[in-house]
């Protein structure tokens, strides 16, 4: 039966174009009319004739003018007529529509063919130029009429009907561009309609089927049927009996009509049967769908922003935003990141991020780091915030915190050449040593102060070359006579050099403390932490890389192998007593520190036998989830949940992994490791 | 010659050309317009932030006009406001940020320049709950949210 099914359907698409014009036309003006009967005859019918006008209820009254200039202009029941004439009703009553009420109606607007125009024209209008709601079958006596007008009516139904509906079409886009809300409300209540419809045309069926054997007032009914298919109704005319079956097929062709009418009119109609109004309602489903998308996506724009006018984010337009932006470092422009996702958005869009990269060739944001900003942040210990040129060189090169002269907060991380600059301008005083004793226990004039020149070297990390400018007295080598004779340096101008090579004291202080070193580890570190972050946050954004891969799987087989080796790490670290308190210490003392809400440790190593604790101890106030992880671990070996596994490892390994060498070797590994310690 | 400018509440304001042509917009229309004595509508201005703006530019009349400095530092600096510059940015932050789009919309960049940097510098070497407060901002953060982007963006700075 599908196939059969299906080539009708072909066959009355084929025939759709040109029945719509008719099927609506013709409609238009029987509808109501052809109402009023069925209401007499049948109760169903009543019921659908109740629907209909409290359908027609929500229609609105834009129409009314001109239906009241057809009132004055034809008698009262005409205008009823013309009234109940609307779109929707027009297009559920095709299938009832009648010769004699179609002529009846045409009759009753002698000179009303003005009125039918009208009507013809409303019709197809949109779902808000509906008739009036009092749309009650009183056309009774109209029913009785001559075809006289009607050729004319065909004639002006057949040319108006597609061009209305290329108008109502457009009329909807702009209901819906104006009013954004109305056209979403229009949206909702179509379901309702299109429900409420079903049904009636369900009893309109009924109705139709019943008809066919219950006399005169049942043969209007198929007659009716006929009617509503427009072409057909002019080539079959009375002559050909109608059977029940026929006028249900006449009556689906109408209905698939009506469907695809009401497809452009955007008004929703039901299912009359469930064979032919399948592909109708799918094709009519999906296209409600694309208007409610289109219709949220037009809500959207119009909720209520609110606007905090003392947020400078949200009063000023990007580009002054960006030009406030641009007078702040960057160390603070990433502060000001996380102030609200507003902000962090003003503060991503900056030029600023994208020109570093370019300078600093940085390349493109990728999976790790997603915006240029993140990308410049991860090098900002290399990033100098004065001439956003990247250093990442050795000494004093690096760019180190400066404070500002003139401003009491503001410190910025300027380069070698940057703060050479700046204490050219604001030059920093020496600190040459007071009361200096010579030789003979006279104390020397600071400004006589002299150094040798291995301490000038050693000292302020200069070499011979930066010496060779400077004045200097050559004494006999006191600890050889035969050696070559001693430099001595003024400690002022080995100062003032010093200060000019490395860019300050802090330059000085720099390569001292040989902060490029620590810096390079704490870098690795937290691009650790960061890949950690991958591993541990299990939100779906991070897991996918920019190509939408889910890389989830094998950051998780990476961390579970490096777990494994992380743990062995630190499990050789705890079959050590001494290095297992000085572990279970630091848990403690960083646990403790959280407790009083004091701010975390950062300790500055200064022994070799101190350093693995020390940077251990930084660790665990600086990433609170590795320190519960090593909790976990420390707890578990006390409870012996690793002796099985320490005896299984000291049979296959034997002796060689223990003792003081494994223990090194398990200090060394512990903390390096730590970044990939997973919650066991 | 007097220029009568009208504010978008439509208050009139009497001001000298010279006054009036700090504008670079106004200045531009009368260009255009020539000789004439229709008054010069600005509807994006009010009249309270008019009267700054001109009280502004009856300071700074006489002052030559700014050549853009070609300095090798891709930063501004924003702590060389004038004195008077910055008494007169001591307006509550609704007005000085009025005050910014005012001088936006009539061209006038040194007064553009004043409002920026004053904005900057309440916002420099605070933190964000510090920023938050000195603007009224709600954190719509989440905990989660604000430890990740302050993991993210995290400058490197005391080392």
């Amino acid at each position: 039966m599908a196939p059969i099914r299906s080539s009708r359907r072909l066959k009355q698409k084929a025939t759709d174009a040109q029945d719509e014009a008719d099927a609506a036309s013709t409609t238009i003006v029987t509808r109501t009319t052809a109402a009023k009967p069925a209401a007499d005859t049948e109760p169903s019918a009543r019921t659908s004739t109740k629907k209909t006008a409290t359908i027609r209820t929500r229609s609105s009254t834009r129409k009314t003018p001109t239906i009241r200039m057809a009132a004055v202009a034809s008698p009262p029941k005409k205008a009823r007529t013309v009234k109940t004439t609307t779109p929707k009703a027009s297009s559920k009553g095709k299938a009832r529509a009648t010769t004699s009420t179609m002529k009846a109606s045409q009759e009753n607007t002698s000179g009303g063919g003005d009125v039918d125009k009208k009507v013809a024209r409303g019709k197809v209008a949109p779902a808000g130029d509906d008739g009036a709601p009092n749309a009650t079958p009183k056309a009774k006596g109209r029913n009785k009429g001559k075809g006289k007008v009607k050729k004319d009516k065909d004639a002006i139904t057949a040319t108006t009907a597609p061009k209305d509906r290329k108008e109502s079409k457009s009329n909807m886009t702009r209901a819906k561009k104006i009013k954004d809300k109305t056209a979403v409300v229009t949206e909702e209540k179509e379901p309702k309609t299109k429900t409420k419809r079903t049904k009636k045309l369900k009893d309109e069926t009924g109705t139709t089927a019943t008809g066919a054997t219950a006399g005169a007032g049942t043969e209007t009914v198929a007659k009716a049927a006929r009617k509503g298919k427009g072409k057909m109704f002019k080539t079959e005319g009375g002559d050909s009996p109608v059977t029940p079956a026929s006028a249900g097929r006449k009556k689906r062709r109408v209905d698939t009509n009506d469907n695809d009418t009401n497809d452009d009119g955007g008004d929703g109609s039901g299912a009359a049967s469930s064979t032919q109004s399948g592909p109708a309602l799918k094709k009519q489903r999906t296209t409600t769908s694309k208007k409610r998308g289109a219709a949220e996506a037009h809500v959207e724009p119009s909720k209520p922003i609110i606007i905090n006018k003392s947020d400078p984010f949200s009063v000023l337009p990007t580009e002054l935003w960006h030009e406030v932006m641009s007078y702040l470092p960057l160390s603070q422009i990433s502060k000001a990141s996380t102030v609200s996702k507003g902000w962090l958005e003003g503060t991503r869009s900056l030029p600023v991020w994208r020109e570093v990269c370019t300078r600093a060739a940085l390349g493109k944001p990728k999976k790790k780091y997603l915006t240029h900003m993140s990308l410049v942040c991860a090098q900002s210990f290399w990033i100098c915030e004065h001439c956003l040129t990247m250093n990442n060189g050795r000494g004093s090169d690096i760019p180190m915190p400066v404070e500002i002269h003139g401003l009491a907060n503001e410190r910025q991380m300027l380069c070698r050449d940057c703060r050479c600059q700046y204490y050219k301008k604001h030059p920093e005083e020496t600190k040459v040593r007071k009361n200096v004793v010579n030789s003979y226990g006279e104390y020397i004039y600071q400004r006589d102060v002299r150094i040798t020149k291995t301490q000038a070297c050693d000292s302020f990390h200069l070499r011979e070359e930066d010496l060779e400018s400077l004045d200097c007295r050559e004494k006999r080598n006191p600890h050889y006579r035969n050696a070559a004779p001693m430099r001595l340096y003024l400690e002022n101008q080995v100062q003032e050099r010093a200060l000019k090579v490395h860019g300050g004291w802090i330059g000085i202080r720099a390569v001292r403390r040989g902060v490029a070193k620590i810096r390079r580890e704490a870098a690795k570190t937290r691009a650790q932490g960061l890949q950690t972050r991958v591993v541990l946050n299990p939100d779906k954004n991070t897991n996918k890389d920019m190509s939408g891969k889910d890389k989830k799987s094998v950051t998780e087989a990476e961390a579970k192998a490096s777990n494994e080796k992380s743990v062995q790490s630190w499990l050789k670290v705890l079959r050590q007593p001494y290095q297992r308190t000085q572990l279970v210490e630091a848990i403690a003392e960083a646990e403790g520190r959280v407790a009083t809400g004091q701010p975390p440790l950062a300790i500055k190593t200064t022994t070799p036998d101190r350093k693995w604790i020390d940077s251990v101890r930084n660790l665990f106030n600086r990433i609170p989830e590795q320190r519960e992880a090593i909790k976990k671990i420390v707890q578990a070996f006390d409870a012996g949940a690793y002796d099985t596994q320490e005896a299984a490892s000291s049979s296959a390994t034997g002796a060689a992994t223990a003792g003081a060498g494994a223990a090194t070797s398990g200090v060394g590994a512990g903390p390096s490791a730590l970044s990939t310690v997973h919650l066991p | 010659m007097p220029v009568i400018l009208v504010s978008s509440d439509n208050q009139d304001f009497k001001v000298d050309k010279e006054v009036a042509e700090r504008s670079i917009l106004i200045k531009n229309m009368l260009e255009d317009v020539g000789e004439s004595d229709s008054p010069i509508p600005l509807p994006n201005v009010t009249a309270a932030v008019l009267t700054k703006v001109i009280e502004y530019c009856e300071h700074h009349r006489n002052d030559p006009v700014q050549v853009p400095e070609e300095t090798d530092d891709p930063r501004k600096r924003s702590n060389d406001i004038e004195e008077w510059d910055m008494k007169f940015m001591q307006v509550d932050q609704e007005m000085l940020f009025e005050i910014i789009l005012a001088a936006n919309y009539l061209d006038i960049k040194p007064l553009l320049d004043v409002g920026c940097k004053t904005v900057a510098n309440i916002i420099k070497g605070k933190t964000p709950e510090e920023i938050r407060k000195a603007f009224n901002i709600v954190n719509d953060f989440t905990p989660e949210e604000e430890a990740q982007i302050k993991k993210e963006n995290e400058w490197a700075e005391d080392r």
